[in-house]
């Protein structure tokens, strides 16, 4: 897979940090920031199977990065080869400027992972379970308190995980991961089981932590979410990069802009898709408008999904 | 190593098995069962634990027999008393002899006639056991102190047989029987002190962190400060912890003095050390908690296949020299059996160092490559 649609160079638009939860505008305050993950030319196999080939990257601090792909694309591969669980076969991966899994030991320290199976000790109560981690990461005892009242666990603080449902289950492990303030946060679909009000506290915790530096790559199957709170998307497929933009710079190239009209002809209703970028089109709509009785007249927005479902089709041919 | 790191991986621990106590019901039953054994041993065991007695019988009364009892000895024990009902018997058949209490061993004086009718004083000793030597401290106090009381000849036969167990008194037995009667405290202490050390050690250990490694606690564990040394430290410490605390127990029930001896100390650090390495070799390759709990046993019982076949083949012998409870076995015997110097199982104690030293660094390189992953 050639590297060209990699656009590791340039400049990363980076919106306002925000409590508005409606989607930033990209182009906002474009400037290089250090990076903190770097991907070159990385390559896992397994076996004959190669799940990831030849992948670059490069995601910048306080960035919230998405990492799409249909499954088996090599997300996963790829965040366990980011987290050192993974001993990659060719390429060289940084975290937070340490080499992966060279400085494994360095690097474990400056990022949390979320994955996507949770990983609690069920007998141990939820405050029991973060009071460990924030010993083990030396963080004040306050910060599980603050970590419990962001992610809305206090009145379960003393229940026994095993009794918790999913939903809360994955709010503990963010609330887990994000005790020692890391540097990058890797999350694997971090609002998988979440209920509606959950998902907004979850997105607007992700938001805050890129407005306060925290690098954060996620790999999700929720478009929406990624439309609405990544800077950038990558897109994976069959462990090669397809592209990588800003949402909208996705939506702006690779949406097609069409109307659906429908106008009386003869007694009968007719309706057709008109493709405005297409001129023959283009002038059979103002045809349309001039000399018929349009009774609707209807713009077809494209969004994520459709680019997604777009280029991983033609990637799989 | 860290030893905040490590005070904190064995709280975690600690706590895990407080929120699972009955992960420690099968050292609480190995002990409980050392203390039914100490306490019934005094019942049933007590009569074969004191010294043998000689039951000295005479079936007719002489100036030499008041002599002989009027200077019994203090050591060995000896009872005499006289029995007119051994009168006519012969010497020669022990199945007519006197029923003594177990252990005890027998010495009949009868008065007889030879071939020719000369007067004829048979002593029958009837001894316990296999040994007819243990009736030579008698012989020794018996044959000068008869003789200085004759002042005229006197025909003397000896006789010694072993003391067969009277019919009626093997039925009793067989009724009274229990398994304390047939092995030694000693050996079932070996047999419990084994068992703590596998379950805490392997089973136990096995069971932990296979579940850590399947509900991915161990790779939470690993990607935070904590490197997988400590993790492995503090559990080696915690499961050493659990295993000595059972040991001790058992045997300061069983044998207390054998907690001050050297050796002991050395086998019960070694065989855990041991028994952890192959726990955690067994945790890092196998994929799942119920495969790993069946490794563990599997591993046990493989040993005592392996131990089976060494009496069989000689092969199978050569490799058993391989396996350190060939060695922690014997040693934990012996030493609650008798005060056993270390330097004089200097050999394989190094031996045993020797096999626990390879299985450990075994295990330390593949936890910290693989067990997490």
């Amino acid at each position: 897979m050639p590297d060209s649609p990699v656009k590791t160079e340039q400049p990363i638009h980076v919106r306002e940090p925000a409590q508005n939860v409606s989607p930033p505008p990209q182009a906002a305050i474009p400037k290089l920031r250090e990076p903190m993950i770097e991907i070159k030319k990385l390559v896992v196999r397994f076996g004959r199977f190669t799940a990831v080939n030849e992948l670059s990257l490069s995601v910048s601090k306080g960035e919230l990065f998405g990492f799409l792909g249909p499954n088996g694309a090599g997300k996963t591969t790829t965040i366990r080869v980011l987290i050192g669980g993974q001993r990659p076969a060719g390429g060289r991966v940084t975290v937070a400027g340490c080499r992966i899994p060279e400085e494994f030991g360095r690097a474990k320290c400056c990022f949390g992972y979320v994955p996507d199976t949770e990983n609690h000790m069920d007998e141990f109560t939820g405050r029991e379970n973060l009071e460990l981690f924030a010993s083990l990461y030396e963080a004040p005892r306050t910060r599980v308190d603050d970590a419990l009242a962001r992610l809305e666990l206090t009145e379960a603080a003393d229940v026994a995980v095993r009794a918790y449902s999913k939903g809360m289950r994955r709010k503990l492990l963010i609330a887990r991961e994000i005790l020692h303030r890391p540097r990058v946060l890797y999350l694997d679909e971090p609002t998988a089981n979440l209920d509606a009000h959950s998902t907004e506290l979850v997105r607007d915790l992700l938001r805050e932590l890129a407005a306060d530096g925290t690098t954060v790559f996620l790999t999700t199957h929720n478009m929406e979410e990624v439309e609405q709170i990544c800077d950038r998307v990558a897109i994976l497929c069959r462990g090669e990069l397809i592209d990588c933009d800003t949402p909208t710079s996705f939506i702006t190239r690779h949406s097609r802009r069409f109307v659906q009209t429908q106008y009386e002809c003869d007694g009968e209703v007719i309706r057709e898709l008109l493709d405005l970028d297409v001129e023959s089109e283009r002038d059979r709509l103002a045809h349309l408008i001039r000399t018929e009785h349009c009774v609707r007249v209807h713009s077809q927005e494209f969004d994520f999904e459709d680019v997604f479902l777009k280029l991983t089709g033609q990637a799989f041919g | 190593m860290r030893f905040f790191m490590l005070r904190i991986l064995i709280a975690r621990e600690l706590r895990r098995l407080q929120k699972n106590p009955t992960a420690l019901m099968l050292i609480g039953l190995l002990a409980a069962v050392a203390l039914l054994m100490a306490t019934s041993r005094p019942v049933t065991k007590q009569p074969a634990a004191a010294a043998p007695r000689i039951w000295l019988t005479y079936d007719h009364r002489a100036p030499w027999i008041e002599h002989v009892v009027a200077n019994l000895p203090k050591s060995p024990e000896i009872v005499a008393s006289p029995r007119e009902d051994l009168r006519g018997t012969d010497g020669q058949d022990a199945g007519r002899s006197l029923a003594y209490p177990p252990g005890d061993h027998g010495v009949e004086i009868q008065l007889g006639a030879d071939a020719s009718d000369q007067p004829v004083i048979r002593v029958i000793g009837r001894f316990s056991g296999k040994e007819p030597a243990v009736l030579d401290p008698f012989w020794n106090w018996f044959w000068p102190t008869a003789t200085s009381a004759f002042t005229q000849g006197a025909r003397f036969e000896q006789h010694v047989v072993p003391l067969h167990p009277a019919p009626e008194s093997v039925a009793q037995a067989l009724q009274e029987a229990s398994v304390a009667d047939f092995v030694t405290p000693e050996l079932i202490g070996a047999v419990l002190l084994l068992i703590v050390q596998f379950f805490a050690c392997c089973h136990l250990l096995v069971s932990f962190t296979s579940q850590d490694r399947e509900r991915g606690t161990l790779m939470a564990l690993t990607l935070s400060p904590a490197t997988s040394s400590e993790i492995l430290a503090a559990k080696f410490v915690f499961h050493l912890g659990l295993s000595l605390g059972g040991c001790v127990a058992i045997v300061a029930i069983l044998q207390p003095a054998a907690l001050l001896q050297p050796t002991l100390w050395t086998v019960l650090l070694l065989t855990s050390f041991g028994l952890m390495s192959v726990g955690t070799c067994i945790s890092t390759f196998a994929r799942t908690q119920a495969a790993a709990g069946l490794l563990a046993l599997c591993y046990m019982l493989a040993g005592a296949v392996l131990f089976y076949l060494s009496t069989k083949f000689s092969a199978f012998a050569a490799l058993k020299q391989c396996v350190f409870e060939n060695y922690s076995f014997p040693l934990l015997y012996q030493t609650l059996k008798a005060p056993l110097p270390p330097t004089v199982v200097l050999t394989h104690l190094a031996t045993m160092a020797a096999i626990v030293a390879v299985w450990f660094t075994l295990a330390r390189s593949s936890f910290v490559r693989f067990g997490w992953k």
